[in-house]
Parts: C-alpha cells; sequence; structure tokens
C-alpha cells in the first residue's frame, strides 16, 4: 500500500519552505481532532500530512504592540482557556474554549484547526466575530491578514487556497469590553452547540449597553444577532428571544431539507423554540457580571 | 520518520510511519494493549493517553505527534510493583467493573491530579465527562478520584 | 446473624487489578503467530437480491488470504438466539445470503494479514444487487399487502395469555395508555470481538469470545461446521460488558468458519459502527395497556398489548414478546389479566436480547399507566402501589409459582421516607410557584425480575471443585462474569463454605472443556443459581473432607470442628488435620482424589422488588430534564458483593436515564438504515450528566438461595425511566410516555399546553 508522508517543520521557517513543495492531495493536521475521524470515516488517499504540532511559534499568546492579543493557530482549546489574557480581556472566547468537546479534545483541538475547519457548529468563529478578530495567513509568498469575513465565506468556506496556513489569529484588546458566551447542546458538556450565542457589552454610567452579538450553528456560518441592545435588560429579554426565534425560522425556511437527524417537526422546530433560552442566559450572565 | 520520545519514562528511538494512529502504534508496535479503542472518534475516552502530562485521545493522534514528546500508558502506572495511587483508588472504591474505560478512564484522572492535586467535585466531573462508563453511574469513579487525591497529598 | 468472613465484604471486583494495569487481555487484545485478520463488507440496500458480486480485485491484493461471499460459504441456516440443539428456532440467518435484508447487513468478508489490508480489500469488492420493495416502519410491514422479508411474513404472534376474565370486569373505572421506546444500543464499551483457532492435527476448534454462554456458541458452531461437539471447544473471555449483547452467537460462527476454512487462527473485532449496526438493537416497542381499577385505587384487572419492531430478521424476538407476558404478575395482584403481543419483521437493523429482557419494557408500559390512574385517581403514587403489591410468597398467576421472600411494600416505606417523598413533593410545588422558568417534579415506579430460569426452563447449575494438595481450591463453573463481579461473587460463596483464602482458590470463567453443561448466564441467575451450585459442591466436598479427617485423625466426625483451613477436636485441640494434609491422606492413604461434582436446579424464581424514586427540573425554554437526584431500593435478598451491588445500580440508573430521555438510534424513515452509527449523536449520561444518587439494599435471606442471595443485575434498570417520565409529567402536568423525552419532545408539549 502507498505510504502517506509525513511531514512535520519545527520551524515557521521550514513550514514557509515547505509550503511550495507539497502535493495538491495533502492534509494539513494542527490537533487531529477533526482530521483523523474524517480519515477514518472516508478512507480519502492523502499523499502526504503536513503537521504544525511542532513548531512553538504557533502556541504563542502574546500582546502585540499595536493592541492586539495575538493567539497563534495552535493554541489549544485548553490552552486558551487557561490563558490569562484570554481569560481577562476575552472572556466570551474563554467560556467557549472551556466547554468545547471534552478534556481530551480540548488538550488536542486548536483554535486555528477549528476556523479552518469551519464547522457551522463550532464555537471559536463566533467569537471572532464578536470581537472583529484578524486572522494571520502563511503561503509561499509571505503573511497576510484578513477580517473574519474574508476568511470565512457565508457559505461556510474559507478563504484559504492551497498551500496556505492559517497561522495566527489577532483579537483587539478593548479593555472596557467585557462579553460572554453560552452553548445551547444535545447535554452539559462534550456536545456540539445547537445553538452558541455571544455577546461584547460595555458598562456606561452603571449600565451595560452590549455592542454586539454572534449567533452559532443556525446557519453556515455565524450571524450577527439583530438587535444586541436588547440583551442587556431582562424587560427586553422575551423580545430579544422572539427576535432569535425568528431569524432562526427565517434560515430553515430556506433550507431545501432539513438536517438529517431531525426527522420529526418538533425536532425540526426545535431550535427557534428553544432559543429563549440561550437568550435568558446571556441576560442573565450580563446582569450578573453589572451587578 | 524517526520518532524520539519517551514511553513511560524510558527514552526510546523508533522508525515509524508518522501517519499512523497513535492507538494503533501504542497497541500493535509497543505491544501495549492496556490502552483500548472504544470509538476510533475521540467519543468515549477509552483510548486515553497521557502525551506531555496533558490527557488526549490516541485514537485522534498521528503517531508523528509524539516526536520529542512524553507519552504516558496505563502500563506505565505501575512502579516497582507499586500501584499508583488512582489505581489502588480505583480498586479500593470499587469503581472497576467491565474495566474496559478504566484504563482511559485512569489516564484522564491522572493528567488531573498532575494539574489539580486537590481537584472540586465538579474539575473531577469534568475531567472525566470525555470518559463514557456504562457500568458504574460514574458514582465509584468520582469517589475513586477523591480517595486518589487524599492519598496523594499524605504522601506528600 | 452468623458473621460471614467474606460474604457482604466489598472486595472490589476479582479482576480489579489486571483491569487498574491494562494487564487483563480482551479477546481483541490478542495477537498471535501467524493470526489472520477479518474484516466485513456491509450491503447498500434496504432490501434486495445480490445479483453479482465481484472479489477478483480483493483476493488479488497481497496479503488477502480469503475472501467470503454468499457464493462461496455453505448454505447452511443458523440461529444466533439458539442454546440447545433440541430448540426450536427461528433459523433465519447463514453466514452469508444473497438475500439483502437491511442497510448495513454483512455481504462479504476478507481475511488477510493484517486488519487495514482486509479492510482495504473490502473496499475493493464490488457488488450489484436487484433491489426490492421494502418496509421501514411497523405499521408498514403489518399490512397484507406489505413486501415479505422472509417467507412466512412479517408479523409473528406469540401465543396470548389470560388469567381471570379480564373483558367480565365491570362496574369500576376503566383507563387507557399508550407507551413507546425507542430503540437503543446497549453500549458495551467492548466492541464485539472473536478469535477462532482450528488445529489440523488435532481436528480441534477453540473459539474466544466474549459471551454469555459457551454451550450456546458452541452448539450452534459445532453444527454449522458439521463437527462433534467434543472437537469444539469454546473460551469465554473477558468482556467489557454486555447488557444483552453478548447473549446471541453473533461473530462466532463467521469467524470459526473461517478459522476451520483456513486451518489457521483469525480474529474478528467489530468497530463501534459495526457494534451498532450489526449485533442488535434494543426493540422500539408499542404498548397498549389498560385497565379496570376501582374508585379508591384497588387494581381489577389489566390488558397488555404490545408490538416489537424485530428488525430485518426474527432472531429472539417473538420469544423476547412472550417473555414480557411472562413477567406480567411479578409486582401487583392482579385478580384479571389479559396479554398478546407480536413482533414484526422491517428492513432495519437487527433489534434482540437487551438487559432485563421484557422487565424494563413492561415496567415502563405499566408503570407509566398505573401512575397515570393515580393521577386520575387522585391517589399518591405511592399509596396506590401499597394497595395493590404483592406481599411475601404471594403466588404469581403467570407460572403458578411463589415470588418468594420479596418486600415490595419495604422498598416503597423505606423509599419513600429516606428520599423525603412527600416534603420533596411540597417543595416542587414551592419551586414551581417561585419562579417560571423551570419546573420540578418527583416520580416513583416499581419493578421486579427474575433470579433463575424456572420453572421457564429447568435450570440446570454445575459444579467441579477440586482440593489441591496444598489446601488450595479450584472450582469449575460455567459462569460468565459480565464485569459486575460474579465471579468475585462466586468465589467468597466458595470461600464462605470451605473457609480457604480468596487468594487460594482459582474459579475460572466458562470454557466448554473443563465446565459442566449450562445454559447461560443470563436472566439474572448467576448469583442464585449458579451460587447455589457452587455453595452445594462446596459443602459437600468439605463433608468429604470432613469424613477423611474423622478417619485421619479416628474419631467420629461429629466430634471435629472446622476453622480457618483446620478440622480438630473441640475438647482435644492438638486433635488437629489440615486440608494440606487430608488431601495427603486421601490420595496416600484411601487413593481418592478429593473432588466433588454438583449439579443443582433451582426449583424457585424468588422477586427482586426493586423500588425508584426521582427527582427532576426541566427547563421550559429549552426543553432540557436534568435527573437532580434519585434512590434505588432494592430487596436483593443478601449482597455477596454490596460494592459491586451498587455499582450495577448505577450503571441502570444511566441506561434509565438515557431510555427516558436522550438515547435513541434513529432509523432512517426513507431507507430503514440506521442514522447513528457512533457515539457523536447518541446521547448517553455522562459524568456531568449523571445525577447523584442514593441506593439502599433491602437485605432479608431467600431461603435455599445461596446465603440468602437473590439477583440485581437487571432489574436495576427496569423502574428508573417510567420514574423519571412520572417525575416529567409531574413537573410539567403533561402525559408523555413516547420515549425518549428528548428537549424537543417537552418543547413541542409545552408549545400544545398553550
Amino acid at each position: 500500500m502507498a505510504r502517506t508522508e509525513y511531514l512535520q517543520p519545527g520551524t515557521l521557517e521550514d513550514l514557509k519552505n515547505l509550503l511550495p513543495t507539497l502535493p495538491t492531495n495533502t492534509a494539513v493536521l494542527a490537533g487531529g481532532t477533526d482530521l483523523m475521524p474524517q480519515i477514518r470515516t472516508r478512507h480519502p488517499d492523502y499523499e502526504c500530512i503536513l503537521s504544525l504540532w511542532n513548531i512553538p511559534d504557533l502556541r504563542v499568546v502574546e500582546e502585540t504592540t499595536d493592541g492586539y492579543l495575538k493567539i497563534g493557530a495552535m493554541v489549544t482549546h485548553a490552552a486558551a482557556a487557561d490563558n490569562h489574557l484570554i481569560r481577562r480581556y476575552f472572556r466570551g472566547l474563554y467560556m467557549a474554549c472551556s466547554h468545547v468537546g471534552s478534556q481530551q479534545v480540548r488538550n488536542k483541538g486548536t483554535l486555528g484547526g477549528s476556523l479552518v475547519n469551519a464547522s457551522p457548529a463550532g464555537d471559536i468563529a463566533p467569537c471572532i466575530f464578536l470581537y472583529h478578530g484578524q486572522l494571520e495567513i502563511l503561503s509561499q509568498d509571505g503573511s497576510r491578514r484578513v477580517d473574519m469575513d474574508e476568511f470565512l465565506f457565508p457559505d461556510g468556506k474559507t478563504c484559504l487556497q492551497q498551500g496556505e496556513i492559517l497561522t495566527a489569529i489577532y483579537l483587539p484588546i478593548d479593555k472596557e469590553l467585557n462579553s460572554c458566551f453560552v452553548k445551547l447542546g444535545s447535554r452539559r458538556e462534550v456536545t456540539i452547540a445547537q445553538i452558541s450565542l455571544c455577546a461584547a457589552w460595555k458598562n456606561y454610567s452603571g449600565k451595560p449597553e452590549v455592542l454586539s452579538a454572534f449567533v452559532g450553528a443556525i446557519d453556515r456560518r455565524p450571524c450577527a444577532f439583530p438587535n444586541p441592545g436588547l440583551l442587556a435588560d431582562l424587560l427586553t429579554a422575551e423580545q430579544a428571544a422572539q427576535l432569535l426565534a425568528d431569524q432562526i425560522r427565517q434560515i430553515r425556511l430556506k433550507r431545501t431539507r432539513p438536517p438529517k437527524l431531525k426527522l420529526t417537526e418538533a425536532e425540526q422546530l426545535y431550535k427557534e423554540r428553544a432559543a429563549k433560552g440561550v437568550v435568558y442566559d446571556v441576560v442573565e450572565l450580563i446582569g450578573a457580571a453589572e451587578l | 520518520m524517526e520518532l524520539h520520545f519517551t514511553l513511560n519514562g524510558r527514552p526510546e528511538t523508533m522508525e515509524v510511519d508518522g501517519s499512523k494512529r497513535l492507538l494503533d502504534f501504542i497497541r500493535d508496535d509497543l505491544g501495549l494493549t492496556g490502552t483500548k479503542e472504544g470509538c476510533g472518534e475521540g467519543e468515549c475516552g477509552a483510548c486515553t493517553v497521557m502525551l506531555n502530562g496533558e490527557a488526549i485521545h490516541s485514537c485522534l493522534t498521528m503517531t508523528g505527534q509524539l516526536d520529542g514528546g512524553e507519552l504516558w500508558t496505563i502500563e506505565g502506572l505501575e512502579q516497582n510493583g507499586e500501584l499508583d495511587v488512582i489505581q489502588k483508588a480505583f480498586i479500593k472504591k470499587s469503581a472497576v467493573q467491565c474495566g474496559f474505560c478504566v484504563s482511559g478512564m485512569v489516564m484522564s484522572i491522572k493528567a488531573l491530579l498532575l494539574k489539580n492535586p486537590h481537584p472540586t467535585q465538579e474539575e473531577v466531573k469534568m475531567a472525566i465527562a470525555g470518559n463514557i462508563c456504562r457500568c458504574t453511574g460514574y458514582r465509584e469513579v468520582k469517589a475513586a478520584v477523591q480517595e486518589a487525591a487524599a492519598a496523594q497529598s499524605e504522601e506528600e | 446473624m452468623k458473621e460471614f468472613h467474606v460474604v457482604g465484604k466489598e472486595l472490589s471486583n476479582d479482576q480489579a487489578y489486571g483491569k487498574v494495569t491494562g494487564r487483563l487481555h480482551y479477546c481483541g487484545d490478542e495477537t498471535t503467530q501467524g493470526m489472520l485478520y477479518m474484516r466485513l463488507k456491509a450491503g447498500t440496500v434496504s432490501h434486495g437480491m445480490i445479483r453479482s458480486i465481484d472479489i477478483s480485485k480483493a483476493v488479488q491484493l497481497p496479503g488477502v488470504r480469503a475472501v467470503y461471499t454468499c457464493e462461496n460459504t455453505p448454505d447452511r441456516l443458523y440461529d444466533r438466539g439458539r442454546v440447545g440443539p433440541w430448540e426450536t428456532v427461528p433459523n433465519q440467518e447463514r453466514l452469508f445470503d444473497r438475500h439483502i435484508r437491511y442497510v448495513g447487513e454483512r455481504v462479504a468478508a476478507v481475511v488477510a494479514v493484517s486488519e487495514e489490508i482486509a479492510e482495504q480489500a473490502c473496499r475493493l469488492i464490488e457488488v450489484e444487487y436487484d433491489p426490492l420493495p421494502f418496509v421501514v416502519s411497523v405499521d408498514e410491514a403489518e399490512r397484507e399487502d406489505a413486501p415479505k422479508i422472509h417467507p412466512d411474513g412479517n408479523v409473528y404472534e406469540c401465543a396470548p395469555f389470560d388469567y381471570g376474565d379480564y373483558a367480565s370486569v365491570t362496574d369500576v373505572l376503566c383507563h387507557s395508555s399508550c407507551s413507546h421506546i425507542g430503540r437503543m444500543t446497549h453500549l458495551a464499551m467492548e466492541t464485539q470481538s472473536c478469535r477462532a483457532k482450528y488445529n489440523a492435527s488435532e481436528k480441534t476448534l477453540t473459539v474466544w469470545t466474549g459471551c454469555q454462554s459457551v454451550f450456546g456458541v458452541r452448539s450452534t458452531v459445532a453444527e454449522l461446521l458439521q463437527m462433534p461437539y467434543s472437537k469444539v471447544r469454546v473460551v469465554k473471555m473477558p468482556m467489557g460488558g454486555s447488557f444483552g449483547v453478548r447473549q446471541e452467537t453473533l461473530l462466532e460462527p463467521l469467524t470459526s468458519y473461517a478459522a476451520w476454512d483456513l486451518q489457521g487462527e483469525v480474529r474478528l473485532v467489530y468497530t463501534r459502527e459495526e457494534q451498532i449496526v450489526n449485533t442488535m438493537m434494543k426493540h422500539s416497542v408499542d404498548a397498549q395497556v389498560k385497565s379496570k381499577v376501582t374508585a379508591d385505587g384497588v387494581i381489577q384487572g389489566v390488558s397488555l398489548s404490545c408490538r416489537l419492531d424485530a428488525g430485518a430478521y426474527l432472531t429472539v424476538s417473538r420469544d423476547y414478546v412472550s417473555t414480557i407476558g411472562e413477567k406480567i404478575n411479578k409486582v401487583y395482584r392482579i385478580p384479571n389479566i389479559h396479554f398478546d403481543g407480536r413482533a414484526v419483521c422491517t428492513n432495519t437493523p437487527i433489534n434482540g436480547s437487551f438487559r432485563s429482557w421484557g422487565s424494563c419494557e413492561l415496567t415502563l408500559c405499566l408503570e407509566n399507566h398505573w401512575n397515570m390512574v393515580a393521577g386520575e385517581l387522585g391517589i399518591d403514587p405511592i399509596e396506590f402501589r401499597l394497595k395493590n403489591i404483592h406481599q411475601p410468597y404471594d403466588e404469581e398467576v403467570v407460572h403458578q409459582v411463589s415470588i418468594g421472600n420479596t418486600h415490595f411494600e419495604e422498598c416503597l416505606v423505606r423509599g419513600r421516607e429516606a428520599f423525603r417523598w412527600d416534603e420533596r413533593k411540597e417543595e416542587c410545588r414551592r419551586q414551581n410557584e417561585q419562579q417560571r422558568r423551570y419546573r420540578y417534579g418527583v416520580g416513583v415506579a416499581l419493578a421486579s425480575h427474575t433470579s433463575s430460569f424456572y420453572p421457564y426452563r429447568v435450570d440446570v447449575a454445575s459444579t467441579n471443585a477440586r482440593l489441591q494438595e496444598d489446601g488450595s481450591l479450584i472450582v469449575h463453573v460455567a459462569v460468565h462474569d459480565h464485569g459486575c463481579g460474579t465471579v468475585m461473587a462466586l468465589k467468597k460463596i466458595a470461600s464462605e463454605v470451605t473457609e480457604i483464602p480468596l487468594e487460594n482458590i482459582l474459579l475460572q470463567e466458562a470454557d466448554t472443556q473443563s465446565c459442566r453443561y449450562d445454559h447461560g448466564c443470563y436472566a439474572s441467575r448467576t448469583v442464585y443459581s449458579l451460587g447455589q451450585s457452587v455453595k452445594t459442591c462446596c459443602e459437600k466436598l468439605m463433608d468429604q473432607a470432613r469424613k477423611k479427617a474423622a478417619a485421619a485423625l479416628r474419631c467420629n466426625e461429629n466430634v471435629l470442628h472446622y476453622e480457618a483451613g483446620v478440622f480438630f477436636k473441640e475438647t482435644e485441640k492438638t486433635v488437629r488435620i489440615s486440608l494440606q494434609e487430608i488431601c495427603e491422606y486421601s490420595i496416600r492413604v484411601t487413593g481418592e482424589d478429593l473432588f466433588c461434582s454438583v449439579t443443582t436446579n433451582a426449583a424457585a424464581n424468588p422477586g427482586v422488588p426493586a423500588a425508584h424514586f426521582t427527582y427532576v427540573r426541566v427547563d421550559t425554554y429549552t426543553g432540557f430534564t436534568k435527573v437532580l437526584d434519585c434512590l434505588s431500593v432494592h430487596d436483593v435478598g443478601k449482597a455477596i458483593n454490596p460494592d459491586m451491588c451498587r455499582g450495577q445500580v448505577g450503571s441502570g440508573i444511566q441506561q434509565g436515564i438515557g431510555m427516558a430521555l436522550c438515547e435513541e438510534i434513529k432509523i432512517d424513515p426513507k431507507t430503514g438504515r440506521a442514522l447513528i452509527t457512533n457515539f457523536k449523536n447518541y446521547e448517553v449520561a455522562n459524568a456531568v450528566d449523571m445525577p447523584d444518587y442514593q441506593t439502599i439494599l433491602i437485605e432479608d435471606p431467600e431461603p435455599n438461595a445461596p446465603f440468602g442471595a437473590k439477583s440485581i443485575g437487571e432489574v436495576v434498570l427496569a423502574p428508573v425511566a417510567p420514574a423519571v417520565v412520572a417525575a416529567v409529567n409531574h413537573a410539567l402536568g403533561t402525559q408523555l410516555r413516547h420515549l425518549p423525552l428528548t428537549p424537543a419532545v417537552i418543547l413541542e408539549a409545552l408549545e400544545a399546553q398553550k
């Protein structure tokens, strides 16, 4: 049987030099938590595996001089959840990372991997949208930075081309900004989001003002929450829940057929009915943070 | 590729196929069958081993990722004929039934206690949430972790 | 009460050391020189005939030793559920069939020098099918004009059962309810595996398998290969859980055939997908319960009608339905009973044996019903049960057999107190008033189960015990430990009787070569039936030892006392002889080996009352149900391994919560294909979801049972799901009985309430 070539550069420089030499049929290995099950079930004949596992530069979290937090693409969910800078400035991302999969998955799966894999139910992408993050992409010609909108298209595909590697996430630091993330899965832990909702707010003279909110897992890529201001107050929570339910309904109506596991009408309508749960969770978190 | 790693504390160098599943490498090439395959896709935790001090799924790992790393499997915990505190606690608290989840469960707990010698019940649950057990209802397992943590701090 | 040496002590599992160190080998952990590996190819049609199957590319792949299909394997029928050759069984299966009846059914097998090559070769096999019309739902399959899956049709009725005259009961309130249980996977952590080795010089076959009946496997394999039973040896291997999935003969015929054909050793280990699709699932069940109850809550009659989806092959399903009927009178005194049921074949994966064989289904349907009736009558569900339960030694009417020393009342009353049932109910009311989002509720259910085969079939349990020259003991009994500690239980029984320390007793699991005949370890009979056999055998062995001791010491055996391996004269303690010395005396002086062989036949089948109490919180915004606390009360007679009994309770709760709330293998209504073939979408309670739970073991020894012990391994599951269902209904004021009560189902119900 044909052997798959396994390449594991030890530095960014080595990685860059490898890029032009890769066969078309190359799989990029980050944590492996998505790639391995795919290899197992679909048996693609990869000629080459390019592993980013042993590049220390890709695991760095640091503040840049221009006011960003740079998170290496190979930072694992566990490392992100443990990082004091992420905890301090990007609480929503910290909350998301703390509840991705199981401890084993968090130890292995990376933020970059999650973004590149671009599963509609991924927990990281909504947070990067929320913070107006940028992504650093390496190719043989050098590095470039793109916005989330340019990275992840509405159809759920990424802009990455053959020979391009996501190397870092840049999140602008705003010390006044607070944020949170909640996820409704099919059980409490080790679960894939059915709806995720993250919100960012600032406190203006004792009252939170929600500036932005993103919803994950309801469409091919995260959607902006229509009226984030409603999330600031328990009195408008019901209205916010209704908005989200409507948004989910619109998306459902555009689908040509329901997801394969949603056999009954009750299952097909579940997300819009349960929207209320995530909305109230977020409203309560904001309220509790600003007490 | 030539793989350099430490296996249960011993340095090893071997010629391997880097893209092979770590689980297969451990079971077939290293002959350490204590690490089990329950689902092959990182959902059950039976294949959990410790890589560089972290619990990971060996079924979701390529052998090449081990290069330069430190691997511990269940077989490495018993030292000089003495069981690890977690292993002892599993026996003492009757946390072992069919046993198929046990090696993965023990490795998850080993990684937890290395980082966090006095975990709360919540932290214990989170650490083993990815280790499915069908025989015990987890109560005995959770009790075993507290027992092991207590025994460990007594030893220190 | 007599103080026991080891019985009732908490000594963990017999193989705990091997399991915590990874040293214990399960079947799939074994490799040997020259071993060959098998992988299977799955069919892709719902129903059809194989028109052609091209194996030419697969055969040519280097490393492939054989490719098996319906075109090159014997056209012989066998039955996975059969234990002995005397049984009448459906006999619908072949190693490979040209007629494919569900998506995923095996169409070919490859044997190669590695699993990887075998799997690659499977992908090179090309199969063409002539599709046939098919049926997915039970409703369709029951129609007159439905396509037939087997020549005798799709519907298999079981004989109805009547006691008294349900129809003639009048002047009482009639109630009716329907319950539904979804398909589940057993989720034994170890996937199925089997090794078989043919020894061409001896013309013998050895099969290693984690099964529940070595003699059942042997019978099926020997007849398939047309070998004498004496030349086929089946050895039970450690198993990573069963929950019923290892009761039937699944991998062994094919693995054995390949080993025989290739005159070598072949191993087959299932993937998780194969484990879910190609073993069997838990039946989906639809049941209608009707009852007649007086206004003050006394049950006058019950009628149960149930329908099981058998899947593509009948296998054990008709028996399974009958068993539900046979268990119908184990809990309550009911003067008029009607039962009927049927199994229906569909073009879907096969359903079959599952933990408790009918008890969990029966309990779910009946307890759902009684909870509804109690609610309609305005009677507390525990009070309702107290009016109707069996009293100790009542006769159950189906077999007219005593239910033994059973304590339903104590289970309910002690549970009510320990669970603070009345206070909890009040708390729920308060909590529900205080806020809008969460609704709280409590629920209870009651169940029982068997402890032996009696009188369904003659319960045969045999033990050989051989005292060794150093005073240690070898015991052979055909025990199949599912991982729950039955070997430890039997060893404790042997040790308790002989006072030989546990570490000096070898008690190996079932092996057709060393053990005498046994039907197998199911029906929760191991401790009660095999335990009694071990106890009787060891007692007889000790009687022999006592006789030898008396002869050696030249005294009357009545004056001898026995303690810790030594017989001595009470009056003259220096006159003593150890087991080791008795052995020497026996061999060297009287010329006899000290051994004993005993067969016992359980002539009773004591019930095992089990009450489950649960307290839940339902999130009305998301539909999630969280079990906050629960309590299981079990009348076990005597807990030989109390620690393992509690472990069983935990597993029953986990499985029961799954059945009630989240576990379901969904079937594609368009193709009959299993839509869930992995753990990813199979929501099983993990360590975070599992509630804290309490266990109360009621111990009042059962007569004629080993140290009073009855069963526990299956009944732990039975009352859990209906208690959870009751709690959800209590919380929401609903009448939900179509399981599982997933968040989507809950929100749908709340929507309907608006």
